[in-house]
C-alpha cells in the first residue's frame, strides 16, 4: 500500500505523521514563503519544509531552506525539519553537511514510516 | 598465480576553455575539482596555462574536508603531468587550459572527454562572447570530435529575473544553431546550474597578496557559501548529464 496516495499533499502526510508523534502541526497556506508546516512541542518551534518531487533534492533547495532559517522571519523557530518523499541528492548531503547546521535535520518518507538522515 | 592485473582504467579529463581570458577559467577549473574532491571524486588539477595562474593560486595543492576523511587536490604543471604515468589513484583530471588555444598540447586536447567552456551572461558581452564560444567549438572540434561540450554561465545575477531571462532567451536562440549541429554541444541553462556572482569568488586569490593560505572559496561567509552550493550543483549537473558518476569511489 502506498499510503501517499491517500492524501491530495503529502504535506498532509507529514502533518498527521507529525501529530501522530505529539506535536501540534499546522499546515501553512500554499505559497507560504520557506516553509509548509508549522509545529511545536514543548520547547520547540519547528518549520517544516516539505518537498514531493518524482527526483531527488538537489543543492539548490537545501540553500535556500538553511538561508531561511537564518533570515529575520526564521527567528521564531527553534529548529527546521526538511523532509522529502524521494531522496536527497549525494551533493546536497555533502552540502548540507559542510553547512552542518545543528539546528536543522533532513528526512526522508516512504510508505509512511521516516528515515531521519545523518 | 595471481591473475594478471587488470589494464589501468584510461583517465576521465575534464578541459576548461575558452578563447578569452578573464571570464574565470581558473577559478572554475580549480573550484570544480574541489567539487569534485568533496564528493569523493580522485581528481588532480593541471595547469596548461603558459600565466601558470592556478599554480601561483594554489601552490601544489589544497586539501578538502572531504565525505571520509581529508582530500587534497594536487596542481600539476603542464611539464609535470605525465599522462602515461598519472599519481597512483587518480581517475579523474580537469585541465585549466590556455586561452591560447593553439599552446595547449594537442594531445592533450584530443584526451578530453568533457570541456567546459565558462562565459559571463552581461548584455554587451553576449554577441561577443557568443562568437568566442563559436570560435571556442570551432578550434576545440578541429582535434577533438568527440568531447562533451558544456557552456556554463559565470557571474551570474540570479535577482535580475526580468533581464536574466531575456539574455537567457537570447542565448539559447543564439546556440540553438550550434546545438542542432552538434550533438555533443549544450549550454547549461542558468536555471538549471550556473555561478552566481559572489564576493568570495570575486575576490578570490586575494591571498597571493597577503600571503595567506592557498583555499578555495568553499569557506562560508556569514553564514553562506554561493561557491560551494554553485560548485556542488553544477558536478550534480554533470552526473545527470555524462557517465561521470561512475568514477565516484564507492
Amino acid at each position: 500500500m502506498n499510503v501517499r496516495n491517500d492524501f491530495e499533499r503529502f504535506e498532509e502526510l507529514v502533518c498527521i505523521l507529525m501529530k501522530r508523534a505529539g506535536w501540534e502541526a499546522k499546515l501553512m497556506p500554499r505559497g507560504q514563503k520557506g516553509y509548509d508546516i508549522e509545529a511545536r512541542r514543548g520547547k520547540d518551534t519547528v518549520a517544516v519544509q516539505v518537498k514531493d518531487y518524482r527526483v531527488p533534492v538537489k543543492v539548490p533547495q537545501v540553500e535556500k531552506f538553511l538561508d531561511f532559517m537564518e533570515s529575520p522571519e526564521a527567528q521564531k523557530f527553534t529548529k527546521g525539519f526538511f523532509v522529502t518523499s524521494t531522496k536527497f541528492s549525494p551533493q546536497s548531503l555533502t552540502y548540507f553537511a559542510q553547512r552542518s547546521e545543528a539546528k536543522i535535520k533532513l528526512a526522508g518518507i516512504s510508505n509512511g514510516s521516516t528515515s531521519p538522515l545523518p | 598465480m595471481s591473475p594478471p592485473k587488470p589494464p589501468r582504467k584510461r583517465l576521465t579529463y575534464v578541459g576548461v576553455f575558452t578563447c578569452k581570458g578573464g571570464v574565470g577559467k581558473t577559478t572554475i577549473s580549480a573550484h570544480l575539482a574541489g567539487a569534485f574532491a568533496l564528493s569523493g571524486y580522485d581528481v588532480a588539477l593541471v595547469d596548461m596555462d603558459p600565466q601558470r595562474n592556478l599554480t601561483t593560486l594554489l601552490g601544489e595543492g589544497v586539501n578538502l574536508p572531504g565525505l571520509g576523511g581529508k582530500r587534497s587536490v594536487t596542481v600539476y604543471g603542464i611539464d609535470e603531468w605525465v599522462d602515461t604515468k598519472p599519481p597512483e589513484d587518480i581517475k579523474m583530471v580537469v585541465c585549466d587550459c590556455s586561452p591560447a588555444f593553439d599552446s595547449n598540447p594537442a594531445e592533450l586536447v584530443k584526451k578530453f572527454d568533457y570541456c567546459v567552456i565558462p562565459t559571463t551572461l552581461n548584455p554587451l558581452g553576449l554577441n561577443k562572447n557568443g562568437h568566442v564560444i563559436k570560435s571556442t567549438l570551432e578550434a576545440i572540434r578541429s582535434i577533438n570530435k568527440t568531447a562533451e561540450l558544456f557552456v556554463l554561465i559565470n557571474n551570474y545575477f540570479e535577482d535580475e529575473t526580468v533581464k536574466g531571462k531575456v539574455l537567457r532567451e537570447e542565448y539559447q536562440r543564439f546556440f540553438q544553431d550550434l546545438v542542432g549541429r552538434d550533438k555533443k554541444f549544450h549550454f547549461i541553462d542558468p536555471e538549471e546550474a550556473a555561478i552566481r556572482n559572489s564576493k568570495q569568488l570575486f575576490y578570490w586569490g586575494y591571498h597571493i597578496y597577503t600571503g595567506g593560505r592557498s583555499e578555495l572559496a568553499f569557506t562560508p561567509y556569514a553564514g553562506k557559501c554561493l561557491p560551494k552550493a554553485d560548485f556542488l550543483n553544477l558536478l550534480q549537473y554533470l552526473e545527470e548529464n555524462t557517465t561521470i558518476e561512475k568514477l565516484k569511489e564507492a
